[in-house]
């Protein structure tokens, strides 16, 4: 666009030695035309303060919960965070949220929880991004991807800000069931993305 | 005009250069969030709810402890044991492969101030061995207290439910020396290591 001004100009100042010699003017029209590429980018993800219950710091893209089992029962503890990713994306787009076991779900490999343990814990994330507001509920019914995709109707610029909550007592079982030892994970994506 | 031609060739040529640039192209962004927590391996048991005993009460003294009282250890013509029995059930739970063991601190009953020993001195013994039950996940086990580990349970996995303890005081043999009998039994629920 800068680039057509200069152009303009350079054309007004020839036609004026133009006129001087011969007293004509030469009209050019010119169109000058530049397109925006279609972007979306996604920055690391950062805690949101003062939001922290339950969860250790965020290391990278990891994020520990401090205690998964409540000690004297063994049952879920409740834990919350509030994470944010920096994120902007310049047309209409989707925003997909997806967990990718649907729960935290032991990552150590082993025989099923025998009979009255449970072994996976559900959440949710609530993502909130411009105007739209939605929840992920990871139930931990089963092992699988569990996805929301929410079209977005304008470009959109900001946080992407996701509210995690695991309830007290909340497991595949029942609830208040105790939690077999191990290691329980899920990876969060989120993606904007065309529509 | 050759200078307007030559300004058209260069604007020309710098629209194709905006263009080559900027061609369409469509970029998704995504973030990544990897929760992790841990369960730890733990063991937790509770003082007994229920008890059903004969010639034996048992009273609950703390949430870890509890007072198991032999109404009558000896026959008071004979003096000699009385049988007595009591079972007690403890509320239990391990998440992880563990291991259950009873274990007597003195390997029977033993007279304050006596000697733990099976033999009788003039006739008169102060020391009554007895059997000690226990059922967990599946598993039962009965042993002397004289072993001094009288049960060991190994469990493979992990288990909730109650430990089923039962103490046996056989009757018979010489009659007891007067006097306060006593033992401590421990239950201990340990994970595996």
């Amino acid at each position: 666009m800068r680039s057509g001004v200069v152009i303009v100009g350079l054309l007004t100042s020839l036609a004026a030695v133009g006129g001087a010699r011969a007293a004509t003017t030469g009209v050019v029209p010119m169109s000058v035309t530049a397109n925006a590429p279609q972007v979306c980018a996604v920055q690391q993800p950062v805690l949101t303060q003062g939001a922290l219950v339950n969860f250790q710091a965020l290391d990278g893209t990891n994020l520990r919960i401090d205690r998964l089992a409540d000690p004297a029962t063994l049952t879920t503890a409740a834990a919350s965070a509030a994470i944010s990713f920096d994120a902007v994306c310049n047309y209409p787009h989707r925003i997909v949220l997806e967990s990718q076991n649907n729960g935290l779900w032991r990552t150590t490999a082993g025989a099923p929880a025998p009979t009255g343990f449970a072994d996976a814990v559900p959440y949710t994330a609530q993502l909130t991004w411009g105007t739209i507001n939605n929840t992920l509920r990871a139930d931990a019914t089963a092992r699988r991807l569990n996805t929301d995709s929410i079209p977005v109707g304008s470009p959109t610029a900001g946080k992407i800000v996701i509210n995690l909550t695991i309830q007290a007592g909340d497991s595949n079982l029942h609830a208040n069931a105790p939690l077999i030892a191990g290691i329980y994970g899920d990876t969060l994506r989120v993606t904007v993305e065309p529509q | 005009m050759k200078t307007l031609t030559k300004v058209l060739v260069a604007a020309t040529a710098m629209s194709l250069v905006a263009g080559g640039a900027l061609a369409q192209t469509t970029s998704i962004g995504q973030g990544r969030l990897d929760m992790e927590g841990t369960a730890p391996s733990t063991c937790l048991v509770s003082a007994p709810q229920a008890a059903v005993g004969s010639n034996a009460t048992f009273d609950s003294t703390s949430s870890q402890q509890g007072q198991v009282t032999i109404t009558a250890l000896a026959d008071p013509q004979t003096a000699i044991a009385k049988q007595a029995s009591i079972s007690v059930a403890l509320p239990a739970i391990c998440n992880t492969a563990h291991h259950v063991t009873v274990t007597s601190l003195n390997r029977g009953l033993l007279r304050q101030g006596g000697v733990a020993s099976q033999t009788s001195v003039n006739g008169f013994r102060e020391f009554v061995p007895y059997s000690v039950t226990a059922s967990w996940a599946g598993q039962t086990a009965t042993g002397q207290s004289l072993s001094g580990t009288p049960v060991n349970i190994n469990a493979s996995d992990g288990a909730a439910g109650q430990v089923s303890l039962t103490i046996d005081v056989p009757a018979g043999g010489d009659p007891l020396v007067a006097g306060t009998y006593s033992d401590s039994l421990t239950i201990e629920l340990q994970v595996a290591s």
